[in-house]
C-alpha cells in the first residue's frame, strides 16, 4: 500500500540549508505534493492570516523553527492561536530546532498547538511519526 | 542613722545597768542574810532572840516581797536601804546602845554604792535620822529599855560631830555612787563612739571601693561604646530631657553645649529627606508602645552626612503609662558604604553572570545550528550516494559532527550546573531512566549492540534537582555505552537504582573497556582523557562530579581494564514538601 501523501506542507525556517534538507527528504520520501518554504515567520503567518478561510490552500503540516529573526517560532504560535479553531486542528504543527534549552523544550511541549518537538536534523523516521500524529489530530 | 545610733547606745547603757543591778542583787543576798545571822549572833549577849528573828525577819520579808512583787521597779532597792537602817537600829538595841554598832549604818551606806545610785542613800539617812532623834531623845528622857548609846551623857557638841561625820559618809558614798554611774556611762559611750567611728570608716572605705569599681565600669562602658561606635540615650517623656552618652555626642560630632538635651535638637540634625519617616516612626513607637529601630542620615556640623542606626525600647510604668524611651545609636556609615559597594558589585556580578549565561547559550546555539545543518546534508548524502567511498567518508564526517555536538552540549551542561540555582522537584526514576535509554539508543550506530537493562526500586517520592540529576545519569550511561568493549560477545549496561527517604543509590555497571587503575583518580578532572583516541571531550565526568557535589552526593568508581566499570552514586533525598 502506498503511504499517505500530504497535499501541502509548510516549512518555516530562516536557514536555507535546513529548509533544503527538510524539503529534500520529504520529496525523496513522497511525503507531500507541495512543499512551501518561508524564510521568515512573518511571511508565513501573513499567508495563513490571508488564507484561513480557504481550507484548500492551507498546509496540513507546518514545520516550525524556533530561532528566527524578527519573529521567532513562539511568537508565530501566538499569532496562530488567534486564528479560528479549525485551522489549529487541521494543521499539524511540528517544532524542529537545534535548541538545547530546557525552557524551549518545555514551552514547545506545553503549547497545545504544537504536536511534537523534534531535534534537528529531520530524518526519515520522523516523517512516519508526523504522519501518525496528523491522523491522531484529525481523528481519522 | 543618728537616731538609730542613739537608741542603740541607750540600749547598751540599759543592758550595762541591768548587769550591775543583777550583780549587786546577788551580793546583797549575802549581805542581807549575813545581817540577819549577825542579829542572831548578837542575841547571845543580852538574850534578844525575839528581836533578832522578829525585826530582822520582817526586814528580810519586806525586801524579798517587794522584789518579788515589783521585779521591774527599783523600789526594792529603797526597801533594802531602809532595811539596812533598821538592821543598824536593831543591832544598837541588841547590844544595848553599844556605840560601835552605829558603824553598821556606814557599812550599809558603802554596800549601797554598788547600785551606782546616790538616791539609795536617802532612805538610810532618813531611818538613821529618825532613829537617832527618836531613840536619843527617848533614852535621855530616861525611858527604860531604850538603848541608843552606852554613854551616860552625850553633849550637843558630840552629837553634832556625830551627825556631821555621818552626813559626810553618806554624802561621800552617794557621790561615789553617782560618779561610778557617770563614769560607766561615759565609758560605754566612748566604747560605743569608737565602734561607731570604726564602722563609719569601714563604710567610707567600702563606698570608696564601690565608687572606684563604678568608675572603672563606667570607663569600660565608655571605651566599649567608643570601639563599637555605639552611643546610648534615654529620653524622659515627662520632662522631654534626653540623656546622651559621650559616644553619642562624639558620633554626632557635637558637644553637649552645641546640642541641647531635647528631642527637637536631635531632629534638627536629621537629613531633611528622612525627617518625615523618622517623625512617623517615633510617633508610631510612642503611640503603640513598641520598640523602635531605624536607619537615618544625619548631618554633621561640617555638612557631611553620616548614617546611623537608632534602636530603642519603651519603658512603661505599673499603670501602663509610657515613661521613657531609651536605646542606642550606632554609626553605620562605613557599613552602609560597604553595603552599597557590595550591592553594586553583586549587581555587576549578576549582570555579567547572566551575560555569560546568554553568551554561552547563544554561542552553543550558534555553533550547533550550522553543525546540525551540516549533519542534515551529510545524512542525505550518506543515504543517497551511490559511491561506497563517499558513504564511508560521510560516516566519518558524522562521527566528527557528533563529537563536536556532544562537546557543545557538555559546555552547556557545565555552565548550567555551575551557575544555576538548585531547583528541587520530584524524580520518577523509572521514567527518567527509560527516557535516557531511549535518547541514547540513537546515540551511535554501534550502540545497538549494547543491551541496557533497568532495575528500579523506588518506594518513596524522591526530591532533587531533576535537571542536574539527569545530567549525571545521562553522562554516566552514555559513557558506559560509548566505551563498550567491541570484543565482547554481548555488551551490556546494567542500571540499578534504589531510592528511600534518605538516599538514592544508583549503580551503573558495564562490561566495557574499563579504566586502567592509574587513571581512575584522574578521570573526574577537567579535560582529562584516558587516551588520545577516546572520542570524548574530557568534560563529561568532570561535569558529573561537579553536579554530584552540587546535589551534595557522592560518586565512586570501580574499574578493571577489559572487564568493565562500576559507578556508584549516592544522592540525598531533599524531602521538601
Amino acid at each position: 500500500m502506498e503511504p499517505f501523501k500530504f497535499e501541502k506542507v509548510m516549512i518555516v525556517d530562516d536557514t536555507t540549508i535546513d529548509r533544503y534538507v527538510v524539503s529534500h527528504i520529504m520529496k525523496k520520501n513522497d511525503f507531500a505534493n507541495e512543499v512551501i518554504e518561508y524564510d521568515m515567520a512573518t511571511k508565513a503567518i501573513a499567508f495563513l492570516e490571508q488564507n484561513y478561510d480557504k481550507p484548500e490552500t492551507l498546509p496540513q503540516v507546518i514545520i516550525l523553527d524556533i530561532n528566527m529573526p524578527e519573529m521567532d517560532g513562539f511568537q508565530f504560535l501566538e499569532r496562530l492561536a488567534l486564528l479560528p479553531e479549525y485551522i489549529k486542528q487541521c494543521c499539524t504543527v511540528i517544532m524542529l530546532s537545534s535548541s538545547l534549552s530546557q525552557t524551549d523544550h518545555e514551552r514547545a511541549e506545553n503549547n497545545p498547538i504544537v504536536k511534537k518537538f523534534i531535534n534537528k536534523p529531520l530524518n526519515k523516521a520522523n516523517l512516519e511519526e508526523i504522519r501518525s500524529l496528523y491522523f491522531k489530530a484529525v481523528g481519522s | 542613722m543618728e537616731a538609730a545610733y542613739n537608741s542603740s547606745k541607750a540600749t547598751h547603757i540599759e543592758v550595762f545597768l541591768e548587769q550591775i543591778k543583777n550583780k549587786s542583787d546577788r551580793l546583797v543576798n549575802y549581805f542581807l542574810i549575813s545581817f540577819f545571822l549577825g542579829g542572831l549572833v548578837l542575841s547571845v549577849f543580852y538574850d534578844t532572840k525575839d528581836i533578832a528573828v522578829g525585826v530582822g525577819g520582817l526586814s528580810l520579808i519586806a525586801y524579798y516581797t517587794t522584789k518579788l512583787l515589783l521585779p521591774k521597779s527599783d523600789i526594792y532597792q529603797y526597801v533594802l536601804s531602809t532595811g539596812i537602817g533598821i538592821f543598824m537600829a536593831q543591832y544598837i538595841y541588841q547590844m544595848h546602845g553599844m556605840f560601835e554598832m552605829h558603824f553598821v549604818a556606814f557599812i550599809g551606806s558603802a554596800i549601797l554604792i554598788t547600785y551606782q545610785n546616790w538616791k539609795l542613800q536617802i532612805p538610810l539617812v532618813l531611818v538613821v535620822v529618825v532613829h537617832h532623834g527618836l531613840f536619843g531623845y527617848l533614852q535621855f528622857s530616861g525611858l527604860e529599855d531604850i538603848y541608843f548609846t552606852q554613854l551616860e551623857y552625850m553633849d550637843l557638841q558630840t552629837f553634832i560631830i556625830h551627825i556631821v561625820l555621818a552626813a559626810v559618809i553618806f554624802f561621800t558614798c552617794g557621790l561615789w555612787a553617782h560618779h561610778f554611774k557617770k563614769y560607766s556611762e561615759r565609758h560605754i559611750e566612748q566604747t560605743f563612739e569608737t565602734g561607731r567611728l570604726i564602722e563609719e570608716q569601714k563604710q567610707k572605705e567600702a563606698i570608696l571601693l564601690i565608687s572606684e569599681d563604678l568608675k572603672k565600669a563606667n570607663d569600660r562602658l565608655n571605651e566599649a561604646q567608643r570601639i563599637a561606635s555605639i552611643g546610648d540615650w534615654s529620653w524622659d517623656l515627662q520632662t522631654n530631657v534626653i540623656y546622651r552618652s559621650a559616644e553619642f555626642y562624639r558620633i554626632m560630632e557635637r558637644t553637649p553645649d552645641e546640642m541641647a538635651p531635647t528631642y527637637e535638637a536631635f531632629m534638627e540634625c536629621i537629613h531633611k529627606d528622612d525627617l518625615d519617616f523618622v517623625t512617623a516612626t517615633i510617633n508610631d513607637s510612642i503611640a503603640g508602645q513598641k520598640p523602635i529601630s531605624f536607619e537615618v542620615r544625619v548631618i554633621m556640623p561640617d555638612k557631611s552626612v553620616k548614617t546611623i542606626l537608632a534602636q530603642g525600647k519603651v519603658v512603661v510604668d505599673g499603670k501602663g503609662v509610657l515613661k521613657e524611651l531609651h536605646g542606642t545609636i550606632q554609626d553605620i556609615t562605613e557599613r552602609k558604604r560597604n553595603e552599597t559597594t557590595l550591592q553594586r558589585t553583586n549587581e555587576e556580578l549578576r549582570k555579567s553572570n547572566s551575560e555569560l549565561d546568554r553568551f554561552v547559550y547563544s554561542v552553543s546555539h550558534d555553533l550547533r545550528a550550522p553543525l546540525l545543518s551540516m549533519q542534515g546534508i551529510v545524512d542525505i548524502t550518506e543515504e543517497e550516494s551511490e559511491e561506497e567511498l563517499t558513504r564511508e567518508h560521510m560516516k566519518m564526517l558524522k562521527g566528527s559532527i557528533s563529537r563536536l555536538d556532544n562537546f557543545i552540549s557538555e559546555i552547556l551542561d557545565y555552565s548550567r550546573n555551575a551557575r544555576g540555582e538548585i531547583k528541587v522537584n520530584t524524580v520518577d526514576f523509572k521514567n527518567m531512566l527509560l527516557e535516557i535509554k531511549n535518547d541514547l539508543q540513537y546515540m551511535a550506530n554501534d550502540s545497538r549492540n549494547v543491551s541496557i537493562s533497568l532495575d528500579v526500586k523506588q518506594d518513596t517520592p524522591f526530591y532533587t534537582d531533576q535537571g542536574r540529576f539527569k545530567i549525571i545519569l545521562n553522562n554516566l550511561i552514555s559513557n558506559a555505552i560509548r566505551y563498550h568493549n567491541p570484543l565482547a560477545e554481548q555488551s551490556f549496561v546494567r542500571i540499578k537504582a534504589h531510592a528511600d527517604e534518605q538516599m538514592s543509590i544508583i549503580e551503573i555497571e558495564d562490561n566495557g573497556i574499563g579504566i586502567p587503575r592509574q587513571y581512575q583518580e584522574k578521570v573526574f578532572d577537567m579535560f582529562y582523557r584516558v587516551s588520545e583516541n577516546s572520542s570524548g571531550s574530557g568534560l563529561g565526568l568532570y561535569i558529573v562530579r561537579e553536579t554530584v557535589d552540587k546535589l551534595k552526593g557522592q560518586i565512586t568508581l570501580e574499574s578493571e581494564p577489559g572487564v568493565g566499570t562500576k559507578c556508584f552514586i549516592k544522592i540525598p533525598n531533599l524531602n521538601f514538601q
